[in-house]
């Protein structure tokens, strides 16, 4: 039986330290805007993973293939192509953003609240939600799910998004919370969020995949919207500190695959720490159809798959870092 | 692939099969001299007169020789087990007998017409009464009642490549003098039959050394010669080399389908008893690794020459399966040794690099999992899998022997289980016949009780009549009503399998089989006579999936949002869902089994559990308990094809569910390892095997870092508990090619079930099944 002597003593320094993890936003309480779950992700990192994609990003990368991905709130994808206009989705709407006018279906996207009532009215699957309000807890719960098959791979949880640094507190208690269950972790970041933010989340990654546009500035500018200057600051700190680091630049034709561009990515790395490895993921165009679904013009050629002569090129200078250099389609 | 291997291949990929008169017309003069005489002596003397008088034959470049017939387009008749069918279809509509000689036409006439009433079909169809009857038509369980002979067996083929049939023989003589009535009846046919095998094997000797002579070739004739030594060896005698291990376990696996056409009969963990004959042979240079591949592919292609003649009705849409050049002969490698260490070892990776090279559909190969088994032979599984071929199947021993102790099999001799057929972990020669009555169709059992124990399809009453449809007030009465059909019809179909197993032990007795498997000798009883030493009756279902996505549909829409009645659902039903396409849309909108949603996983467990938990409670004809499987072959097309829509969405016709905890054909969309955490919602210990089948596509195979996480995929699935999975590598590109150009596609071969089949071969609704199959991809 415990005395009342014992339960006042002051608390030992391993539960002091529980107590202040406690008085962060608990699991539960901490909720973030997660569009999927996304099981047997073998390919953001090693072994099987879980990817966890957050909603909103900073950047509007021109060849975006997750534009859903890029607003921070939820939105209602809408297929004209697959809608019966039936009506259904008219009488559930209580915004009046969904009207039938002539026998066809208006959506005016601006009412809309992403309430997701035409979603479960519409027999068609025309319709669907992306983003759902989700505590960590919850999400945490489905990724741990899949325990026995990462740790036969190596595998983990993987935080992308969107830009998982749009939601900073939410990805780091994904990562913390699973690093605490003893899962490898890993963060998907394009890097360009204030630097604190980025080592108080990126602390509890095992491994950092972090997105490299290039390195010409009016370019950088004016295919992502934003300047690369924090992107790099940032990635030099990551290497600098040693942290395990697989640089990802997408390829693609005409924007990003001109060699200058790799030479200096090359010339740059010569002056930061290793990372551990380089993938060039080739541009494709699976992205392409969900702008038409979120009412989006798609502003790039539909056809910017780069030459196969360009990637071999790239892949040639990056080597020439002696980091391994990986193509990816 | 070798020039030989290659052009053998050819052969048997390319003939033409057309049935024979000689085995039919040989057993039949047997039995009209014998009459009287005790069943068992006839037998053996019908198999000795077949092996003594068959006609045989060696196929120029063969190394191994033997087969069932004549020549390798040649297909016997088996008389014993059932001969209306055969006569009714000869030159009409049979499948091989569209080319039949004249001659032959009569010869097999005249034998036929001695066997009508005097068959084991004959005998146990008296047991279908009219109950049973109406069920079976309806298609609510499937079973063949003795249209041909008992299988899914390992026989014990190790003994004879170690000791030799002589062994056997003294065993015998030792035994008899402590033997009377029918027990020395049966150790005489037994010898009988056994020397029957030895004077076959010492006539290919002789052909073989008569080719020799006339032969101009040199090479050749000194192999024909190599033939005939070895010929005059095994099987009578223990094996000294590889070679003769092969040849050895080859003459003993024909001859014992030879004795009877029941199909499954599995090789057992041949990597482990030709090892040493194996590892020998290379350190003394007698062989080097080239030409022991190239012998394991020539016994490959000997095993998928093997053919059947199959009664369409029973073995429903067989051919179109692709079933019918398939014998689902299992072979097993990998495990463990009796003190639990790896097993696998360097036959076991050639094995599957000589598969790899020659890519025929038999044999069955089968990988015996253990977290001990060694990376090196994991990685030469992966290397198979990645061909194509569906091989191996993957698996699970810890929860194998589970199920093994659970049937009665002692810890001390459980490591050395094999498997047998798509998915059974057996005794190699210890373990019965699998007297399995069929395969229960559980979606039928549902269609039954949501028409109150009448069939729509036929408009038959064949069930209990547990309450209309509307009465339902909760799920939870649908659930009984359902528990309480199911009750019923497993009752219906176990009804008539005492007398049908009867008629095999009566009619059909196997005096040769008898000699490979424990302790038939030692208590002078056949192995159809409970002979054996353990017993496997099994009883699979198919269907459990769809039945727990039209439970969740219903429970969802009908009972909890009330978006629809059960009227409305039936209603809808009764149409094949034409002109309700709202009601299709709706129900295809709830969860579905595969995704690991515990909404309709926690049915798809209930219901599964209700059929193990019934099946169980029947005891087998010898004394065990019937074994509840999850897994079938083929026969989620033909319980499809008599099955009506379904409140899953399913539309009328169409095939259940593939394998036996899969999810319904492209239902599964949250990536494998979803699938595997449904799969291993139900209780995979309650049952004696689950099916899983898992399609991936190519690109997963193309990394060796992808292709790695796909092996830890499959070891995950384990560690959950999972018993068996199989894999398909394979692009929807690809089979829709194959589909639309089946001359450039002779090649693919594809997993269906526990078995792999040329794609082209298969119908369309078997195809646009394996297609509409969800293909996990790289993401």
């Amino acid at each position: 039986m415990r005395s009342l002597a014992t339960a006042v003593e002051p608390l030992p320094t391993t539960l002091a330290h529980d107590a202040a993890v406690q008085s962060r936003v608990s699991e539960q309480e901490q909720f973030g805007i997660v569009s999927d779950v996304q099981r047997w992700s073998i390919h953001d990192g090693p072994g099987i993973r879980t990817t966890v994609f957050l909603k909103g990003c900073p950047l509007r990368c021109l060849w975006c293939h997750n534009p859903e991905l890029q607003r921070m709130s939820p939105e209602t994808t809408y297929d004209p192509a697959v809608c019966s206009a039936c009506g259904a989705c008219v009488d559930e709407c209580p915004s009046d953003a969904t009207r039938l006018v002539n026998g066809r279906i208006v959506f005016r996207r601006r009412l809309c609240q992403a309430c997701g009532l035409c979603v479960d009215m519409c027999l068609n699957d025309a319709r669907s939600i992306v983003g759902k309000r989700t505590s960590a807890a919850q999400v945490l719960d489905e990724v741990m799910r899949d325990v026995p098959f990462y740790e036969r791979s190596g595998g983990g949880l993987t935080v992308s998004g969107g830009e998982p640094l749009a939601q900073a507190d939410f990805a780091e208690t994904l990562l913390r919370g699973a690093r605490q269950r003893g899962l490898h972790t890993v963060l998907d970041t394009c890097g360009y969020a204030g630097t604190p933010v980025l080592t108080r989340v990126a602390q509890w990654a095992d491994l950092i995949l972090y997105d490299l546009k290039g390195m010409m500035p009016e370019v950088h500018k004016r295919v992502t919207g934003v300047s690369q200057r924090l992107i790099l600051h940032n990635l030099r700190q990551l290497l600098d500190h040693g942290a395990q680091v697989w640089i990802r630049i997408p390829v693609v034709r005409d924007l990003t695959d001109d060699p200058e561009n790799f030479t200096a990515i090359a010339r740059f790395l010569a002056t930061t720490g290793r990372p551990h490895r380089i993938e060039l993921l080739t541009y494709h165009e699976h992205g392409v159809s969900k702008y038409g679904l979120l009412g989006r013009q798609y502003s790039i050629a539909a056809d910017s798959v780069p030459a196969g002569s360009k990637i071999k090129q790239a892949k040639a200078i990056l080597e020439q870092t002696g980091v391994a250099v990986s193509v990816t389609a | 692939m070798t020039a030989r291997t290659q052009k053998l291949k050819s052969i048997v990929l390319n003939r033409q099969p057309s049935i024979e008169a000689d085995r039919a017309e040989l057993v039949t003069a047997v039995y009209q001299e014998n009459e009287g005489a005790p069943t068992v002596l006839t037998r053996a003397r019908a198999l000795e007169r077949v092996l003594t008088r068959m006609p045989l034959h060696i196929q120029d470049g063969e190394l191994l020789v033997g087969r069932v017939s004549a020549h390798p387009d040649r297909v016997p008749v088996y008389p014993e087990y059932s001969v209306r069918w055969i006569a009714d279809g000869l030159g009409r509509g049979l499948e091989c007998t569209e080319d039949l000689d004249a001659d032959s036409l009569s010869r097999l006439e005249q034998a036929l017409a001695y066997w009508d009433g005097k068959t084991v079909w004959d005998f146990g169809h008296r047991f279908l009464d009219s109950e049973v009857s109406g069920a079976l038509e309806a298609g609510a369980f499937l079973h063949s009642s003795g249209i041909d002979g008992l299988g899914r067996i390992v026989p014990g083929y190790d003994q004879v490549v170690r000791n030799g049939l002589n062994h056997v023989i003294r065993e015998i003589d030792a035994r008899l003098p402590r033997a009377s009535g029918q027990d020395a009846t049966m150790l005489e046919a037994s010898r009988t039959a056994a020397q029957a095998v030895i004077a076959w094997s010492r006539r290919y000797a002789g052909l073989a050394r008569q080719l020799a002579t006339g032969e101009t070739d040199l090479n050749r004739k000194r192999e024909l010669e190599q033939i005939a030594e070895i010929c005059d060896n095994v099987p009578a005698n223990g094996a000294r080399t590889f070679r003769e291990g092969l040849q050895s376990v080859l003459f003993m696996h024909l001859a014992v389908q030879i004795e009877s056409n029941g199909h499954g009969i599995g090789l057992g963990r041949l990597d482990q008893y030709l090892h040493t004959l194996f590892e020998r042979d290379l350190v003394t240079g007698a062989i080097d690794r080239e030409q022991a591949a190239e012998l394991l592919q020539c016994f490959f292609i000997k095993l998928a020459e093997i053919p059947k003649l199959r009664k369409a009705g029973s073995y429903r849409m067989a051919r179109e399966g692709g079933i019918s050049g398939t014998m689902f002969q299992n072979l097993t490698i990998g495990g463990v040794n009796a003190a639990g260490a790896d097993a696998s070892n360097d036959l076991s990776r050639l094995i599957m690099e000589a598969m790899g090279g020659i890519r025929v559909v038999q044999p069955t190969i089968s990988l015996r999992y253990s977290p001990a088994t060694a990376r090196q032979t994991i990685t030469a599984a992966a290397g198979l899998i990645s061909t194509g071929i569906g091989m191996p199947a993957w698996f699970n021993d810890s929860t194998s022997t589970h199920m093994l102790l659970e049937e009665g099999v002692p810890q001390i001799d459980v490591w050395n289980y094999s498997m047998v057929g798509c998915i059974y972990p057996t005794m190699p020669g210890q373990s019965g016949h699998d007297a399995s009555p069929g395969v229960f169709n559980m979606a039928k059992c549902l269609e039954i009780t949501l028409n109150n124990g009448v069939d729509p399809v036929t408009g038959n009453r064949v069930g209990l009549a547990t309450g209309m449809a509307n009465d339902f007030k909760t799920f939870d009465e649908l659930l009984d009503a359902f528990h309480r059909q199911m009750t019923y019809l497993i009752g219906l179909m176990m009804r008539p399998w005492p007398g049908i197993v009867a008629a095999y032990r009566d009619l059909a007795p196997l005096p040769l089989l008898s000699c490979l498997v424990d302790d038939c000798i030692e208590r002078g009883r056949d192995v159809c006579a409970d002979g054996a030493r353990y017993h496997a009756c099994r009883l699979p279902a198919t269907g459990n999936a769809n039945v727990a996505d039209s439970l969740a549909a219903i429970r969802k829409f009908v009972f909890e949002q009330r978006l629809l009645t059960l009227s409305q659902v039936l209603e809808a039903l009764a149409h094949d869902f034409v002109g309700y396409d709202d009601v299709e849309k709706r129900l295809a909108r709830a969860p579905k089994y595969g995704n690991d949603d515990a909404y309709v996983d926690s049915i798809a467990r209930e219901t599964a559990t209700m059929f193990c938990t019934e099946v169980r409670k029947y005891s087998d004809p010898f004394g065990g308990y019937y074994i509840p499987v999850l897994g079938v072959a083929n026969w989620h097309w033909a319980a499809g094809s008599m099955t009506g829509a379904l409140p899953d969405g399913r539309r009328k016709g169409l095939p259940l569910a593939d394998g036996g905890v899969s999810a319904h054909y492209g239902r599964d969309h949250k990536g494998p390892t979803s699938l595997m955490h449904s799969a291993t919602s139900l209780d995979h210990y309650m049952t004696g095997g689950t099916l899983l089948n898992v399609k991936f596509d190519p690109s997963v195979f193309l990394e060796a870092e992808t292709s790695e996480k796909a092996v830890s995929l499959l070891e995950g699935y384990f560690a959950l508990g999972g018993h068996h999975c199989q894999c398909n590598v394979v692009s929807t590109a690809e089979l829709k090619a194959a589909q639309a150009n089946p001359q450039d596609y002779r090649h693919l071969i594809v997993r269906v079930a526990g078995y792999s089949a040329h794609f082209v071969q298969l119908s369309k609704t078997v195809q646009d099944e394996i297609i509409a199959r969800t293909a996990h991809s790289v993401r």
